[in-house]
């Protein structure tokens, strides 16, 4: 896992990142419902790239900021749902007093 | 519409995406499809638009390479190995799933918990109560004697004296009966006084019931005299507790309510009657019945048991005992007090272990029933519940196709919004072509 600092380079040239991280701070949510509530907070201005999406939600992952987990739901298939862990907090609270 | 095929073939054959990464896309790209449907554009153009982002997305070295960490599977045994090799590997297995399920497993540990824990406490007095064997040796045939008199409506528990003695002389039904009364007495003497429970027995009361001491004797079977009387057996408890277990004991003194008595001997640990909370046994010798000719007297009323000759029943016991009874001097003035009546002797003879478990026994068979209910009612809930996350994973597959049956209606309504979509262009413009037309105002 990566140290705050270079956290913090990553994050600042890649802003992709703390949007995504903004829509599951409230509760777990897959991909799908993360790129179009980034689009609905937005009121359409902000368009998340889909092609970008899935490759930094597994960035995330992979750091330890978010976490993901199939979940299955009476009459639904199962989906892959993302919550976002405490060390992903701490970032997005960096982030935003940056 | 089943996108994974499509995400695949993105990928193209020289590329093979995790599993889950598939589905993930795949399921992102049947929402993006969808909506896009919803928002009226055609099923082709919402396919397109879908293919092109699965192209984008093909295009990331991330997803083509993701691996997500995920627990290995568990190999079968290999062959030719015994029938447990692979137990470890289920075990490991099942401590998976129940990790991963952790909330799941915990309300079925819960209510399995609820039904076992219930059903083991009442199995557990149902048998010491009604199944397990009574501490002495031939248990089956020791019987529980009471007597009362054609007529009485009180309830006895007792036998009187006159009967006992009646019965005593050669019977041919029982080995013997005999009579005991149990009270609370003061022990003092040795230590700090001790408020104990205490039985006068007749002395073959531990013939009958095959009891013999640990240290020193019984009590000697005649007698009656004061000196007979100053003996006391005491239990293991009372003899580890005061004595320290000390082979000393017999033959010191000690003091029941204040009356001398010797230690004789010690019953051993394993022995009680009629419970585990008498402590000390003293002797009791059945005194004769006084009467004064002219219907008062006296009567002895106590506890009496007996044992039964092999072979013999209980109707039978109980008819020579009535019989032996009504042969006995019978003090009227005393009997119409006790009992009520001065009817003829009615004697009953009951099994002990029906005497000591019939008012229980009921309520005990009632709450085994009811835990064997609560335990098929936890073993049904558990079933019901495994039965709806099977039925919900089934619903999610038959809504999947629901959804795909639905497709045409979302393609008509599509095609309504995209006229009105038309018409509203179409009025615009002819809206801006009247005003460009016009004189007076311009855009």
């Amino acid at each position: 896992m990566d140290t705050p600092t270079s956290l913090t380079r990553e994050l600042k040239r890649g802003t992709t990142e703390l949007l995504i991280l903004a829509p599951i701070e409230d509760g777990p949510r897959h991909g799908y419902d993360i790129a179009r509530l980034i689009g609905e907070r937005s009121d359409g201005g902000i368009t998340c790239h889909v092609a970008s999406l899935y490759p930094t939600l597994y960035r995330l992952e992979d750091r330890h900021l978010i976490e993901g987990r199939w979940v299955e739901k009476a009459g639904q298939r199962r989906r892959r749902y993302y919550r976002i862990l405490p060390a992903g907090r701490k970032v997005l609270a960096s982030q935003r007093s940056v | 519409m089943d996108w994974k095929p499509t995400v695949r073939s993105a990928f193209g054959p020289a590329v093979t995406p995790d599993d889950d990464v598939i589905e993930e896309l795949a399921q992102h790209a049947a929402a993006a499809y969808e909506a896009a449907c919803a928002d009226g554009f055609s099923p082709d153009d919402a396919a397109r638009r879908v293919t092109d982002q699965l192209s984008a997305w093909a295009a990331d070295e991330a997803l083509r390479t993701r691996r997500p960490a995920r627990a290995p599977p568990v190999e079968p045994p290999p062959q030719g190995s015994s029938k447990l090799s692979g137990l470890g590997g289920d075990v490991r297995h099942a401590l998976h799933l129940l990790r991963r399920q952790w909330g799941h497993a915990l309300v079925v540990v819960l209510t399995l918990a609820l039904g076992v824990g219930a059903a083991s406490v009442l199995v557990s007095v149902a048998y010491g109560v009604l199944l397990k064997p009574m501490p002495w040796p031939d248990a089956e045939r020791l019987v529980r004697v009471t007597e009362t008199r054609q007529g009485s409506t009180r309830p006895q528990t007792f036998m009187t004296n006159a009967t006992y003695l009646a019965w005593s002389e050669r019977p041919s039904t029982i080995e013997g009966v005999a009579a005991w009364s149990a009270h609370s007495a003061t022990l003092t003497g040795r230590g700090e006084p001790e408020r104990l429970r205490a039985v006068e027995a007749s002395p073959n009361l531990f013939a009958l019931l095959g009891a013999r001491p640990q240290i020193g004797r019984l009590f000697a079977t005649a007698g009656g005299g004061a000196g007979d009387t100053a003996q006391v057996l005491i239990s293991d408890g009372l003899w580890r507790r005061r004595f320290g277990a000390r082979r000393d004991a017999v033959g010191r003194a000690l003091k029941l309510d204040g009356a001398q008595v010797t230690i004789v001997g010690v019953l051993p640990s394993g022995f009680a009657f009629p419970d585990r909370e008498v402590q000390a046994y003293v002797p009791f010798f059945v005194p004769p019945v006084g009467t004064n000719g002219s219907g008062g007297g006296t009567l002895s009323m106590f506890r009496a048991i007996a044992k039964l000759k092999p072979g013999a029943s209980v109707e039978q016991a109980a008819a020579e005992a009535t019989a032996r009874g009504r042969t006995a001097p019978d003090p009227e003035l005393v009997t119409i007090a006790v009992f009520g009546s001065k009817g003829p002797v009615q004697v009953s003879v009951v099994s002990l272990t029906d005497a000591i478990t019939g008012e229980v026994r009921p309520a005990i068979l009632v709450f085994l029933v009811a835990v064997g209910l609560l335990f098929a009612t936890a073993t049904a809930n558990i079933a019901s519940l495994q039965l709806a996350r099977a039925s919900g994973r089934l619903r999610g597959v038959r809504g999947g196709q629901l959804r795909r049956r639905a497709r045409p209606a979302r393609a008509r309504r599509g095609r309504r919004l995209r006229g009105a979509r038309a018409a509203r262009r179409a009025s615009r413009s002819g809206a801006r072509a009247a005003v460009s037309a016009s004189p007076v105002m311009s855009v």
